[in-house]
């Protein structure tokens, strides 16, 4: 008993417990997620308490796989700037509390999903989660410049999962969903990377800026933003959503492209700092948007 | 059973834990009696 007392370094707090479920991703996780959900038909006769728990289960799902994330990359955290104050390289939670943590939370979560909500969300929740842990996490992150481009597919199943809730089924419209995210997780990490990269280098994680240089990965973001622009506009055209938000989806999509134009013939990486920030405004507006269009 | 120093200084840990377990079983418990109620 004692040994034990003396091998814990510094006593975890609820906070430090919070902090390994990546709270900011969650937040943008559950806002897809609600998303999907709102814009699902037949969301406005689920009933409350069910499709509270529906966001629960996303919500917790998600910072679960965020926990094991953080138990696997916590020689990497240590190096990097970004990541080096997170519970475990400060020594606050011991790794294998935060992997317990992790996996019975993702168990819990996708349990929960299957018996209050449905089995098709549970399975996609479950499917994400060992998609980000073993796909991404494990295999691609520290070994391909493809990393975040295949593993953000994890990142794009929130709206997707947030659909099959409420009608327990995956259709052509939550795939565009998912393809939205899937192609704009591109170039938002490959912006931030423009002017991160250093941390990345430092960390041995094989970032596309790191590996094929700016100009490489500054043409291949150009390329994920082009295919945003049919992509966002895709809900209207499919019936999804109406010409309001058609003109307001072409017209976000544009500028983002302007702005990945813009990091193109930047020689600095202030171009770089603004699309990102404008990346963050960009999912966020056409989430919105897609929303307001369904009231 | 005795109280020693770690039962004490995982105390807030442990009541959160059984809260989460309570919890989890009336979510359960309110969401079987909503699908009973909304089939019946």
């Amino acid at each position: 008993m004692s040994d034990l007392a003396i091998s814990e370094p510094v006593e975890a707090t609820v906070k430090d417990y919070f902090t390994l479920l990546k709270p900011k991703v969650m937040s943008l996780v559950v806002f897809t997620g609600f998303a999907g959900m709102w814009v699902a038909p037949g969301f406005s006769s689920m009933h409350p308490v069910i499709a509270a728990t529906a966001i629960l289960c996303i919500a917790i799902g998600a910072g679960a796989a965020g926990a094991i994330n953080m138990w696997y990359d916590r020689d990497i955290d240590a190096v990097m700037k970004r990541t080096k104050n997170r519970p475990i390289p400060l020594g606050r939670v011991n790794p294998d509390e935060a992997l317990s943590f992790g996996v019975i939370l993702s168990l819990f979560s996708v349990m929960t999903m299957g018996v209050a909500v449905n089995w098709t969300a549970a399975a996609l929740l479950g499917f994400a989660n060992l998609f980000y842990v073993f796909v991404y996490t494990m295999w691609l992150k520290r070994r391909t410049p493809q990393n975040i481009v295949i593993g953000g597919a994890a990142g794009a199943f929130p709206p997707m999962i947030g659909w099959a809730a409420v009608t327990g089924d995956i259709t052509s419209a939550s795939i565009v969903l998912f393809c939205i995210i899937f192609f704009w997780t591109p170039p938002h990490f490959w912006a931030l990377s423009l002017f991160a990269n250093e941390d990345y280098k430092r960390a041995n994680i094989p970032m596309l800026p790191v590996v094929a240089g700016e100009r490489t990965t500054k043409i291949q973001m150009l390329f994920y933003s082009l295919l945003l622009v049919p992509l966002s506009v895709a809900p209207y055209t499919l019936g999804i959503a109406g010409l309001g938000y058609g003109i307001f989806a072409f017209a976000l999509s544009v500028f983002f492209l302007f702005t990945n134009f813009r990091v193109l013939v930047d020689k600095t990486d202030k171009s770089a700092r603004l699309m990102f920030g404008y990346s963050v405004f960009y999912l966020f507006a056409l989430f919105a948007a897609l929303m307001i269009d369904k009231v | 059973m005795p109280l020693s120093d770690i039962h004490k200084r995982k105390r807030a840990k442990n009541f959160m834990i059984l809260a989460a377990i309570v919890g989890w079983i009336a979510l359960i418990w309110i969401v079987t009696m909503i699908k009973i109620v909304n089939h019946a």
